[in-house]
């Protein structure tokens, strides 16, 4: 194997050594590697093979671009609509007055939306629309019974010709007032109940929307300044980072890296401990 | 040799009856030639390639790993990337080159995977006597081959890589860089050492016991 050119260049060995060395190299391949190699050389560079290949490529792409052809002209002759109105699918905006207290709250969701795609909005909606639905309700059984009330105390009062016959009747109408009353007080004290169920439902619902929209930004925030890459490639920088974090009492950060850097770095000496 | 191995296959060739003459031409194809018939799918001519550098092949990883497993494993790994990469093959240095760089790179990953890799003396020398030997010649003929053999073993990784690629590839120490990714000096100071630890190894006066 040896050419002119490298005993020429670099006879560094020496006859000698090359000598002793042929002596021990005399090591040949064994036959069923030179099978198993030659056999993959045939297989790989067959001409049929390289052949069927190179109409088959052709083939797949004519295949794929026909069956999209297909189904686009299938959907456009059944007129199935691939992008349906996006209004259809959202949801029914909550009545004027709620709408406007509750976005008069700060809740971060600006925020959020831009810098994490999170969106406390529908949340917000829903426990207004319950609010809303569930206050309504209680109202309209309130005013109804009281305005029944009423109403049979002036029709009374008008229908009467003289003031016993009114007297008598309001003492009539009196056990019903009477009666209703409870009734009244009933309904007043359920509306009141589902008011606050109503009531506790949206606060819990905005507070959940709060909660998940202020972890988030916490996390944004502490995405931003928590140990950067640069830092995290130095396992001493990385744990004067960690210990940074320690001492400004940010331990949830701190914890966090701690973990990645005993992942990153086993054998190094672990990083201040974190409580 | 290469010259009077051209020379007697152009003879061979120009005979008559010669069933492989088309295929070899007048004058034999260097290496790149052969690859680039293959590439064309032409299997005698990645045959022809390959008998003139199995045995080298082979024993480089023989004895860079010193484990006859895993030496066949990485034969058949480099020669299955030389067959692969077969259609993106350029003449663009010697096919030498190009095979043992492939190897080099094989025997890199391989390090990698088993970094506590053993190195067996795997390699058996020849025990029987040859028939001018006499039984004290051959034991002390053995005796040299076995600490060859250890020193061979016993060498840095780089510079038994060195030597092996200069003496079973036959590379120049530029293509030796080239292969190993290190500079000409470094690779001529890495032969360096290695020659004088395998000399000192064979040269070493044998010790009674």
């Amino acid at each position: 194997m040896r050419t002119d050119d490298t005993t020429r260049h670099d006879d560094e060995v020496g006859s000698d050594l090359r000598d002793a060395y042929r002596r021990i190299a005399t090591e040949t391949t064994p036959p069923h590697l030179d099978e198993a190699v030659l056999a993959a050389a045939a297989t790989a560079g067959s001409p049929a093979k390289k052949g069927l290949w190179q109409w088959r490529r052709p083939l797949a792409w004519a295949t794929m671009i026909g069956l999209s052809f297909a189904i686009v002209l299938e959907f456009n002759q059944t007129g199935v609509d691939l992008a349906p109105d996006l209004e259809e699918t959202l949801p029914q905006s909550a009545p004027a007055d709620v709408d406007d207290e509750t976005s008069a709250e700060p809740t971060g969701d600006a925020a959020l939306d831009g810098a994490s795609g999170f969106s406390a909005e529908p949340l917000r909606k829903e426990a207004a629309d319950e609010a809303a639905r569930a206050a309504r309700q209680s109202l309209e059984r309130t005013v109804a019974t009281e305005a029944e009330v009423e109403k049979r105390a002036r029709d009374a009062e008008l229908e009467t010709m003289s003031a016993p016959a009114a007297a008598e009747l309001r003492e009539s109408a009196e056990p019903s007032v009477k009666s209703l009353a409870p009734a009244t007080a009933t309904v007043a004290t359920e509306a009141d109940a589902l008011g606050a169920v109503a009531t506790d439902s949206a606060e819990r619902l905005r507070a959940d929307a709060d909660r998940q929209a202020n972890f988030l930004l916490q996390q944004s925030a502490s995405d931003e300044a928590a140990c950067d890459d640069m830092t995290r490639a130095d396992p001493a920088r990385w744990r004067e980072c960690i210990r940074a974090l320690v001492d400004t009492r940010r331990l949830d950060e701190a914890r966090l890296e701690s973990r990645l850097f005993l992942e990153t770095f086993p054998d190094e000496p672990a990083p201040v401990p974190v409580k | 040799m290469a010259v009077a191995r051209a020379e007697m296959t152009t003879t061979l060739c120009a005979g008559e009856g010669l069933a492989y003459a088309p295929a070899m031409e007048r004058a034999p194809l260097d290496d790149s030639a052969l690859m680039l018939r293959y590439q064309d799918g032409d299997t005698a001519a990645f045959e022809e390639l390959y008998r003139r550098h199995n045995d080298a092949l082979y024993r480089y990883f023989l004895r860079l790993g010193g484990d006859a497993a895993a030496a066949e494993d990485l034969y058949q790994e480099a020669w299955t990337k030389i067959i692969r990469a077969r259609s993106s093959y350029r003449p663009t240095a010697k096919f030498t080159t190009f095979l043992y760089r492939v190897a080099h790179n094989c025997f890199i990953d391989y390090v990698r995977r088993n970094k506590r890799h053993t190195q067996t003396a795997a390699v058996d020398p020849d025990t029987q006597p040859s028939a001018n030997e006499s039984p004290e010649m051959h034991a002390e003929s053995r005796l040299a081959r076995e600490r060859l053999e250890i020193a061979l073993l016993s060498l840095p990784e780089e510079q038994r890589d060195v030597f092996l690629l200069h003496e079973e590839a036959g590379l120049s120490l530029d293509e030796i860089a080239g292969v190993t990714g290190a500079n000409r000096e470094a690779t001529k100071s890495r032969l360096r050492y290695a020659v004088r630890k395998l000399r000192a190894a064979i040269d070493e006066p044998e010790v009674e016991t």
